[in-house]
């Protein structure tokens, strides 16, 4: 009986653990790893976790006859390293037996909704990232200002269709539009700065970095559902923002736009 | 001049931390590690004329660094390479080839839009190597 009450406690703790992972930006194989190394120090023979992007199975057994099978979807995927962080604590502290399987749920719960980073600060390190990317690229000062007003404007447009159903490909469509069109208008009204690196370092906090080098390395590894998953993701918010820049890119041509080599 | 790549690339990457609420232990050495790694491919991109081979050293280095800061810090290893990859990613290729595109320009779309796969394909490939790696040194320490 203190078995299975045991066995449906520890269920309980892998799928909110590898829930926390995937929503948060870890990566697949991190979550199967996770479970596994958890179910095995609790004496699971038996440990078969497959998750993909947009969800999770997990069957685990101690004899390889009674088996415990969960299923989860996992819809809301965002970057929050803070929170993969902490499920990978938890998860360590479960293997070393330093924390009871009642403690780590109510960790857990607590973990899956605490409050997000201020607004002002997200805006503000936006900013300051897009525009030391123009420096980066060997922009000058004015293209800092102007790249680091775009990232702003994204953050803050990221912040206004956020309540919507607002996915990743629509941020991005927006936020190229909204770069474009800010670093456009600046370069023609000062008549100076270079659209290239200011639209360049504006767009690289946008850009799928991780997603891409991760499909490629998922399917390599053998991963196949999860590589292919992540790379239509990686070229879908590439898609986004090549639209999104090159529409108003296409129209600042039509109308004579000069400011582009 | 060498040491303006490496602090652009670091406060990039500095700021760029609070953006995916990064551990606040972690973000110095998230920048410090992205800074080192841009440096290299700096390096080699102007030093030896060889971009590819910038990314893919670049690439291994940072996911090496941030093996070890995780396991000095007891943080998974996401935390770290997840930001520090950032300067890295060809960003302007991705919009070069675009503006290429929409000015139909053809060859140069073509032309920088390879660069730019085979860049990515670069560091994808590092990535990999650096996962090979850390397994066959788990390997090694778990039968020595």
């Amino acid at each position: 009986m203190t078995e299975r009450i045991e066995t449906n406690k520890i269920i309980k703790v892998v799928k909110l653990v590898a829930q926390i992972i995937l929503e948060n930006g870890g990566e697949t194989y991190r979550a199967e790893d996770t479970v596994i190394r958890i179910c095995q120090s609790y004496g699971f023979t038996e440990v078969n976790p497959i998750a993909i992007p947009t969800g999770l199975f997990i069957t685990i057994s101690r004899d390889g006859i009674e088996n415990h099978t969960i299923v989860k979807r996992v819809k809301n995927r965002t970057v929050d390293l803070s929170k993969v962080n902490a499920a990978n604590n938890i998860s360590r502290l479960l293997t070393e037996k330093k924390l009871t399987l009642d403690e780590a749920i109510v960790e857990l719960e607590k973990l899956a909704m605490t409050i997000p980073p201020n607004k002002y600060l997200l805006i503000i390190a936006s900013a300051l990232t897009a525009g030391f990317f123009a420096l980066l690229f060997k922009g000058n000062f004015f293209d800092f200002c102007i790249a680091a007003l775009c990232g702003a404007a994204i953050q803050l447009a990221v912040f206004v269709f956020k309540g919507e159903d607002m996915n990743q490909f629509m941020t991005s469509l927006v936020g190229g539009l909204v770069t474009a069109i800010i670093a456009l208008s600046a370069v023609t009204l000062f008549n100076k700065g270079n659209v290239e690196l200011i639209i360049g370092g504006a767009i690289m906090p946008l850009l799928p970095g991780l997603a891409m080098t991760n499909a490629i390395r998922d399917t390599m590894g053998g991963d196949l559902v999860s590589g292919v998953a992540r790379g239509a993701e990686a070229v879908f918010i590439a898609t986004g923002l090549a639209v999104g820049v090159g529409v108003i890119l296409k129209i600042f041509l039509l109308l004579g736009g000069g400011s582009i080599q | 001049m060498i040491i303006y790549d490496f602090i652009y690339s670091f406060l990039a990457a500095f700021f760029f931390s609070f953006l995916f609420n990064a551990p606040r232990r972690s973000i110095l050495l998230t920048a410090t590690i992205a800074g080192i790694g841009y440096t290299v491919f700096i390096i080699f991109r102007d030093g030896f004329n060889n971009p590819l081979l910038g990314y893919f050293i670049g690439t291994l280095i940072m996911a090496l660094l941030s093996e070890i800061a995780a396991r000095f810090l007891k943080m998974a290893a996401t935390t770290f390479i997840t930001i520090a990859i950032l300067p890295l990613v060809p960003g302007l290729g991705l919009y070069l080839t675009m503006q290429y595109w929409v000015q139909n320009n053809y060859q140069a779309t073509v032309q920088t839009g390879t660069q730019t796969m085979l860049a990515i394909g670069a560091m994808a490939m590092a990535i990999a190597v650096n996962s090979l790696l850390v397994k066959f040194y788990l390997r090694f320490r778990h039968s020595s």
